[in-house]
C-alpha cells in the first residue's frame, strides 16, 4: 500500500496548469488538495512500488510540473519485502 | 463517520501535503495539530542519509516504524523530504540484518554470545594497545565518537582513531582552519534564501542534497531571481536548472578561482574596505604547510598576473567571457552571492588549495557575512561535522578543535578526563588512508597496524585502490578486522569478528549536521535479535579492558574512566547491557562534552535544548532570560555574539592572531595522474539520487532498489560510438589498479563530455574504487575520487589491456 503525500510546485502557465490538473484529476491514484500558490498537494495511492515510481515520474513529466517533492509516504503493509542485496540480478 | 484504515491513511496524506503547500505559500499553520492519526505514536529525528540534516517525523506502532513524514517544524527541510528521506523507516528492516556476534573460525563466521565477542576484541587490544586502530564516520552519532575518541586518546594512549569523513571533508577542514584559523562554515542554509547569485562548484545538489536545492527552486517559483552557475566536469540534473554552465578540465577549478581574483584585482572591484580592515594574504611555504607564510598584497597581485582570462580558458576550457562574467558578478557588491561545494572540490589532491581560493574570492570581494554573501561547504554524512569535526575523531584530534599536537590542548584535556599527565599521545595516529595501508602490509614490512575495529562505515567499498588498501589483508594471518555493523557489506566479508549494530532510531542519538546544527534523538524502537548500539559495545570492552587490568581504562584516582552514575550518585554498570538504559548514557557523555566546544566558540546547547528543538546551530548561547539563542553568521557581529561590537566582521580564531582572514594565492598545478595513450579517459566517481554512500542501506529499500539497481557507466557518446559500445553494453572500465565489468549508460541522467567516464560508487558488486587511484591531498590526507586516468574496452578486448601494476 504505497500512499504517498506529494507536493507538486507547477509553474504560472495556465494553459500547462489546467492541462495539468486535468489529467490528475483523470487518474483513480490521485486526490487533488487544494492549490496555494504555486503549490498542489496531492495523495498518491499505487498498487504497487513499481506503479508508484511510474506514477511519480508520468507527474514530473505533466506540462506544469516544476518540481516534486514528497511529504510522506505509509508503508507500513507493504506487500514488496524488503531486500537484500544478494537478490539483485544485474 | 466510518473510515477504512485505506482512506484514513489518505487522508493523511493528503493533509500533510496540505500543510506544507499552506507553510510554503505563507498560510499560517499550526503542524503540531495535524495529528495523523492516534493509533500511531510520532517522534523527531533527523534523517538517516546526508549531511544536509532534514528532520523526519517517525511514526511508530506496536515496536515498528510504519510511517516518515517530513517535519513541519524543521527550518532545514520545512515538511519537505527527498526519495531517500521518505524511504528512510525501510532501511531498519531489510531480511538479511545481523543479529549477533560472528565469530571466523577455521575460515568459516560462527555465532558467539556478546561476552565472547567482547572478550575477544579486549583480548587483542590488551595484547598490543599500539597495534589496535579504530575507524568510524560521520555516521557516529556524537556519543557514540566522543566514547571511541577516549577509550582511543586517553584509554589507550593510541591516536590511531580516523573517519570515513577524513575521504569526504578533510579538505574543506583544512580549507577553513587555513582561512579563519577556525572549522567550519560561517553561513548557513539561510544564505539560499537570500542570495542572489548561487554558485556551485562542482556540485550536484539536484541529486545529492535535493532538499536545499528544492528551496532554491521554490523561491524561483515564486518569481525571485536567482542567478544560478553550474561549474562542473560534466552536466547534471543541476545543469539543467541553471542559466549558466561552465564545464571545466578536471583540476582546473583552481585556474578558475585564480581568474577571478585576477581579474577583481585588475578592475579594481575588490572590496578594498572589507580586505584592508579584515583580510591577509598567505602565500604556500616550500615544503608546504598549512598556515603558509605572509605575503604581500603586491606579491598576492604579482602571482596572479598570468591568470588572464584568456589563460584560464586555455587551461580549464571555459571560456574567457564566462571568466568575466564571474568576476563581474563578485565585483558587484550589490548581489549577494553564495558558493556551494562538496566532494567535487573536497576529494581533490588540491582540495585544501581550491577551498582557500573559493573562500579566497569571497573575501576579497567582500562577498563575506551578509545573508545571502557566504562561501558554505556541504557534508555528505549525516555528522561529518558534529561527531568528526567538532569531537575530533581523527588521528590528529581531540574534542572541540583541539589536537593532539599541541601540549595544551592536551593538558585541557588530560584534566578534563581526569588522567595522569602526559597520558594522551603527542604524535598523530595514521589517518586513513595510512591506517589501512599499515593494515594491508605485513608486520615485518612494516604494517604496524595488527587490528582495527570498524563502526558505522564500510571501508571495504568507500577506499579508494582497494586492492592495496582493503583486499591487501585477505593474506594476512595476523591482522584481525572487526566490524559492527547492520547489515553485510564489503567490509564484513573480510572480517574476522562481527558484532550486530543498532540503527538510528533504535538507540537514542545526537548528529550535527552541515550548518552547525546539533539535532537530538530518542530511541523509538528495539533492533533486532542481538544487535546493540555501537556506544554501548564500545564501553564494554573498555570496561573489559578495566577488569583485566590495562592501566589506561583507570582515571587518576583508579576510577573506571567511564563511569556513569545515577541521580543518587551510584554508578550505573552501564556495560552491561542489561543496564545500558537505567541511565540515559548520551545524555551523560554529550554534557560531558559539551563544556569542551568553548574553546574554539562552537558552544553547542544543552541536551535538553535539543530535546525541545530540531536542532540548535552553534554557538548557542544562553540569554539573560534564561533562554538559548542559536547563530545563524558567525563573525559578523550583527548576528555572532563572540564578535566584538563596533568591529562588524571579527575572525576571533584568526591564524594571524589579528582577527583577520587569509586570503590564500594557491597555483593551479596539472593533476596527480592525467590521461595519457595508454588510459586516455579521466574517472570520475561519485553518487546517485537513489542510494547514499555505498549503499547499504538504501539498495535493501525496494523503492530505491527498483530505481536504480546496479552501477553503470556514464560516457559520451561520441566516445562510445568510436569503440563500438552499444547503450547497455557490457564493458571493462580499467586503470592501472584494477579493472571492472560495467553496463554502459549513454544520455542517461548526465552528460559527461568526451574523454571523461563517470561511475557511480553504490554498488557493492562493482566496486568501481578497485580502480581509483587514492593520491591525497598533501595537508588533508583526502583522497582524490574525482579523477584518474583510465580506459574502456569491448569484453573481447581485454587481453589488450596493459597488465594491472604490482599490487
Amino acid at each position: 500500500m504505497p500512499i504517498s503525500g506529494l507536493l507538486l510546485t507547477l509553474n504560472d502557465n495556465t494553459v500547462a496548469r489546467s492541462e495539468t490538473l486535468a489529467a490528475l484529476r483523470a487518474r483513480s491514484e490521485f486526490e487533488l488538495g487544494d492549490c496555494f500558490g504555486s503549490w498542489l498537494p496531492v495523495a498518491m495511492d499505487a498498487p504497487d512500488d513499481e506503479d508508484s515510481r511510474q506514477l511519480h515520474d508520468w507527474i514530473a513529466s505533466l506540462p506544469a510540473v516544476e518540481f516534486v517533492d514528497v511529504v510522506s509516504v505509509h508503508f507500513d503493509d507493504d506487500k514488496s519485502p524488503v531486500t537484500e542485496i544478494s537478490e539483485v540480478q544485474l | 463517520m466510518n473510515l477504512t484504515r485505506r482512506r484514513f491513511v489518505q487522508l493523511s496524506a493528503l493533509a500533510a501535503a496540505t500543510s506544507v503547500a499552506k507553510a510554503r505559500a505563507g498560510v499560517n499553520v499550526l503542524a503540531e495539530n495535524d495529528k495523523p492519526g492516534a493509533e500511531i505514536k510520532w517522534d523527531k529525528a533527523p534523517c538517516r542519509f546526508c549531511g544536509t540534516g532534514c528532520h523526519v517525523r517517525v511514526g511508530v506502532q506496536e515496536g515498528k516504524v510504519v510511517a516518515i513524514q517530513g517535519d513541519q517544524l524543521a527550518e532545514v527541510n520545512k515538511g519537505l523530504l527527498c526519495v531517500k528521506g521518505y524511504h528512510v523507516g525501510a532501511i531498519l528492516y531489510g531480511k538479511d540484518r545481523l543479529t549477533q556476534p560472528l565469530l571466523r573460525k577455521n575460515g568459516k563466521l560462527e555465532p558467539i554470545s556478546w561476552d565472547e565477542a567482547v572478550e575477544v576484541i579486549a583480548k587483542r587490544i590488551q595484547a598490543n594497545p599500539k597495534s589496535f586502530a579504530m575507524y568510524g564516520s560521520g555516521q557516529w552519532t556524537i556519543p557514540e565518537g566522543y566514547a571511541a575518541l577516549k577509550l582511543m586518546k586517553a584509554g589507550l594512549s593510541n591516536n590511531h582513531i580516523d573517519a570515513n569523513a577524513r575521504l569526504c571533508m578533510s579538505s574543506a577542514v583544512t580549507g577553513y582552519l587555513s582561512t579563519y584559523g577556525v572549522d567550519e562554515p560561517a553561513g548557513c542554509y539561510d544564505d539560499l534564501d537570500q542570495c542572489d547569485v548561487l554558485i556551485l562548484w562542482g556540485n550536484n545538489p539536484a541529486e545529492m542534497h535535493p532538499v536545499l536545492f528544492s528551496r532554491v527552486v521554490d523561491r524561483r517559483s515564486r518569481g525571485e531571481k536567482i542567478t544560478l552557475i553550474d561549474m562542473g566536469t560534466r552536466r547534471t540534473r543541476t545543469t539543467e536548472y541553471a542559466d549558466h554552465y561552465m564545464e571545466f578540465r578536471p583540476q582546473s577549478d583552481l585556474a578558475i578561482a585564480n581568474g577571478i581574483a585576477h581579474l577583481l584585482i585588475k578592475n579594481g572591484t575588490y572590496d578594498k574596505d572589507f580586505v584592508a580592515k579584515h583580510c591577509n594574504f598567505r602565500g604556500d611555504t616550500d615544503p608546504v604547510s598549512l598556515n603558509g607564510q605572509a605575503i604581500s598584497f603586491d606579491d598576492f597581485k604579482k602571482s596572479l598576473e598570468t591568470y588572464t582570462p584568456e589563460y584560464v580558458e586555455k587551461i580549464s576550457g571555459v571560456p574567457a567571457e564566462k571568466i568575466r562574467l564571474l568576476a563581474d558578478l563578485f565585483g558587484d557588491r550589490k548581489l549577494r552571492i553564495t558558493s556551494l561545494w562538496c566532494m567535487g572540490m573536497n576529494q581533490h589532491t588540491r582540495g585544501t588549495a581550491i577551498n582557500r581560493l573559493v573562500h579566497g574570492v569571497h573575501l576579497l570581494s567582500g562577498h563575506f557575512g551578509r545573508p545571502g554573501d557566504a562561501p558554505t561547504s556541504l557534508t555528505g554524512q549525516p555528522s561529518a561535522c558534529g561527531t568528526v569535526r567538532e569531537v575530533g575523531t581523527l588521528s590528529h584530534g581531540l574534542p572541540g578543535g583541539r589536537v593532539v599536537a599541541n601540549a595544551e590542548h592536551r593538558a585541557e584535556m588530560e584534566k578534563h578526563w581526569n588522567v595522569e599527565a602526559g597520558r594522551i599521545h603527542p604524535t598523530p595516529g595514521h589517518h586513513t588512508v595510512l591506517m589501512w595501508e599499515k593494515f594491508c602490509t605485513p608486520t615485518e614490512q612494516g604494517g604496524d597496524i595488527d587490528t582495527v575495529w570498524v563502526q558505522v562505515t564500510n571501508p571495504g567499498q568507500s577506499l579508494p585502490n582497494l586492492h592495496k588498501l582493503f583486499r591487501g589483508k585477505k593474506n594476512l594471518e595476523n591482522k584481525f578486522l572487526i566490524v559492527s555493523d547492520v547489515y553485510p557489506t564489503a567490509t564484513t566479508e573480510l572480517a574476522d569478528l562481527i558484532l550486530p549494530a543498532a540503527l538510528w532510531v533504535e538507540k537514542n542519538g545526537i548528529y550535527g549536521n552541515s550548518e552547525r546544527r546539533t539535532q537530538q534523538w530518542f530511541k523509538m524502537v528495539n533492533p533486532p535479535g542481538q544487535a546493540r548500539p555501537d556506544c554501548w559495545m564500545t564501553l564494554a570492552v573498555a570496561r573489559k579492558l578495566y577488569d583485566l587490568g590495562l592501566p589506561g581504562l583507570r582515571d587518576k584516582d583508579g576510577k573506571f574512566l567511564f563511569r556513569f552514575t545515577d541521580d543518587s550518585g551510584k554508578e550505573v554498570p552501564v556495560w552491561d547491557f542489561a543496564h545500558y538504559y537505567d541511565t540515559n548514557v548520551d545524555r551523560a557523555l554529550y554534557e560531558d562534552y559539551r563544556p569542551l566546544t568553548a574553546l574554539k566558540h562552537k558552544n553547542v546547547a544543552p541536551y535538553d535544548e535539543l530535546i525541545k528543538a530540531r536542532g540548535l546551530r552553534w554557538p548557542v548561547v544562553e540569554q539573560k532570560d534564561g533562554s538559548w539563542r542559536e547563530t545563524k553568521f558567525r563573525f559578523s557581529e550583527f548576528d555572532d555574539p563572540f564578535v566584538k561590537k563596533g568591529a562588524e566582521f571579527q575572525f576571533y580564531h584568526s591564524v594571524t592572531k589579528d582577527d583577520r582572514a587569509l586570503i590564500w594565492f594557491c597555483p593551479y598545478e596539472p593533476a596527480e595522474e592525467e590521461p595519457d595513450k595508454e588510459y586516455p579517459f579521466w574517472l570520475c566517481t561519485g553518487r546517485v539520487l537513489e542510494h547514499w554512500h555505498t549503499g547499504t542501506m538504501t539498495m535493501r529499500v525496494p523503492q530505491l532498489n527498483g530505481s536504480m539497481p546496479h552501477a553503470y557507466l556514464e560516457m559520451n557518446p561520441e566516445d562510445a560510438r568510436e569503440r563500438g559500445f552499444a547503450n547497455g553494453e557490457i564493458v571493462i572500465v580499467a586503470s592501472r589498479r584494477g579493472r571492472i565489468k560495467l553496463p554502459v549508460w549513454l544520455n542517461g541522467r548526465a552528460r559527461p563530455p568526451r574523454g571523461t567516464l563517470f561511475v557511480p560508487f553504490f554498488d557493492e558488486r562493482l566496486l568501481i574504487n578497485e580502480v581509483t587511484l587514492g593520491a591525497v591531498d598533501p595537508h588533508s590526507k583526502e583522497p582524490d575520487y574525482k579523477k584518474c586516468s583510465a580506459t574502456v574496452c569491448k569484453l573481447s578486448e581485454e587481453d589488450k589491456l596493459a597488465p594491472l601494476a604490482k599490487r
